[in-house]
């Protein structure tokens, strides 16, 4: 076939899925965590909306059993919600450190086979919380034809520095130990991983 | 809606009086859990406010408090109690171990590292102090020579339950899964009711054989099959 010219997706995030990869790097600061992005693809806007998150791992973060079981359950979930799995995120435990290692490369090309994009979003450690108007994440994409995974900077917050602003608050009203993550879970099956109190909490924050 | 702190009720933690905020810092010292918000926000209080009424646990307390408030990035605070410990134990190398961590939260490794290293030249076999070293090698990703010194730890406290769970993380994040199941199979002779580590165990034997697996798949299909990718 012939070679596509590759256009850049414009990447926008929404405050329930920003919000909750925030507390979920506040709950584990010591431990590596993980997650799956979920949203909207704009084929015609060339853009993709990452609607929400589901926090997956803060340990065992590098075997695949549970990965696996994860990624059938988001799925079917995300499906329910007319959504689809549009990337991955990964906060590694050293502060300075925001590489993609071999094993996040492979899950977020598992995750670009199953869906038209997938973009790989690493935590920048040192701009959690510090930071009031720029992304504390890296986003990554993988370039189709040269299978390689780029830094892209064309990401942005909806709602913009309020809304950041308020997360920053919530987590220093410890409001993100409430988070679930697939961990959580695994360890008592009544925990939900879709976190419907935290998103309501989000949702109202967002009005004020 | 509720308001922030109404949402967040309990779930920062507040110095109410000082008998309670004693009891938990005991509770906490004798389960060995991490839960250094509370203790850095009760500790604080103790040492600061009541420090009489602790009697001899004051300087238990102290040392509590210092790696719990650097945890939360309250260097104040760790600061303050080190003095009071070093002022109190002029020459103990426990309390050097505590300055040590101090220089470790300022990012200051090379000087950490100095002072463990002075430390285990007149004490050999001081086991904290050896680990502080893996700790300083994983904070730098330094993984490899975080392996090679936890071995070498291994060899001389072959039941050092933290040691083979640390090697264990360290061979997983390394690929090296039959390295990983050997401290684990450790871990399992050690504790055998923990059904944590027949967990762990378990899904590296899955990660190994499903890479033999895969490997025996690619030389029967050739043209490759995606789905084997994670």
């Amino acid at each position: 076939s012939s070679t596509r010219v590759y256009i850049m997706m414009h990447y926008s995030v929404s405050a329930k899925a920003y919000g909750k990869i925030i507390f979920h790097c506040a709950k584990y600061p010591h431990r590596a965590v993980n997650g799956v992005l979920i949203g909207t693809i704009s084929k015609k806007d060339n853009s993709v909306q990452v609607q929400d998150c589901v926090p997956l791992f803060h340990a065992k973060l590098d075997l695949t059993p549970m990965l696996e079981v994860a990624l059938t359950q988001v799925e079917i979930y995300a499906i329910s919600k007319g959504l689809s799995i549009v990337g991955y995120y990964h906060a590694k435990p050293q502060l300075d450190d925001s590489s993609l290692t071999d094993t996040i490369k492979s899950i977020g090309s598992k995750i670009s086979q199953n869906s038209d994009v997938s973009c790989v979003l690493m935590v920048d450690n040192r701009k959690i919380l510090t930071s009031h108007n720029e992304l504390a994440v890296k986003m990554f994409i993988n370039q189709e034809q040269t299978n390689q995974w780029k830094e892209q900077r064309n990401i942005s917050l909806m709602g913009g520095d309020p809304v950041m602003s308020l997360l920053i608050k919530a987590v220093e009203n410890g409001i993100f130990q409430k988070l679930i993550d697939f961990d959580n879970h695994l360890d008592c099956v009544d925990a939900d991983w879709t976190n419907p109190s935290i998103n309501k909490f989000i949702e109202e924050l967002k009005e004020q | 809606m509720a308001s922030f702190e109404e949402v967040g009720e309990g779930l920062v933690p507040k110095f109410t009086d000082w008998m309670s905020a004693r009891d938990a810092l005991r509770d906490i010292r004798e389960e060995g859990s991490r839960e250094s918000h509370k203790v850095a926000v009760l500790g604080k209080q103790l040492v600061e406010k009541y420090a009489s009424k602790l009697g001899d646990e004051v300087w238990v307390v102290h040392e509590q408090v210092i790696p719990s408030a650097l945890d939360i990035g309250d260097h104040h605070t760790a600061e303050a109690c080190y003095k009071a410990l070093h002022h109190k134990f002029p020459g103990s190398t426990r309390v050097k171990r505590l300055e040590g961590l101090l220089l470790e939260a300022k990012e200051e490794y090379d000087d950490a590292l100095a002072l463990y290293t002075d430390i285990l030249e007149k004490e050999p076999t001081n086991l904290l102090i050896a680990k502080r070293r893996v700790t300083i090698q994983k904070a730098r990703g330094e993984t490899v020579a975080a392996i090679t010194e936890l071995i070498k730890i291994l060899e001389i406290y072959m039941t050092d339950i933290e040691s083979w769970n640390e090697l264990a993380d360290l061979y997983i994040s390394e690929h090296s899964y039959e390295k990983a199941a050997f401290c684990l199979e450790e871990l399992i002779l050690a504790n055998p009711h923990n059904y944590l580590n027949h967990q762990r165990y378990a899904e590296v034997l899955y990660k190994s054989l499903f890479a033999i697996l895969k490997e025996q798949l690619i030389v029967l299909m050739p043209q490759g099959n995606t789905s084997l990718q994670l």
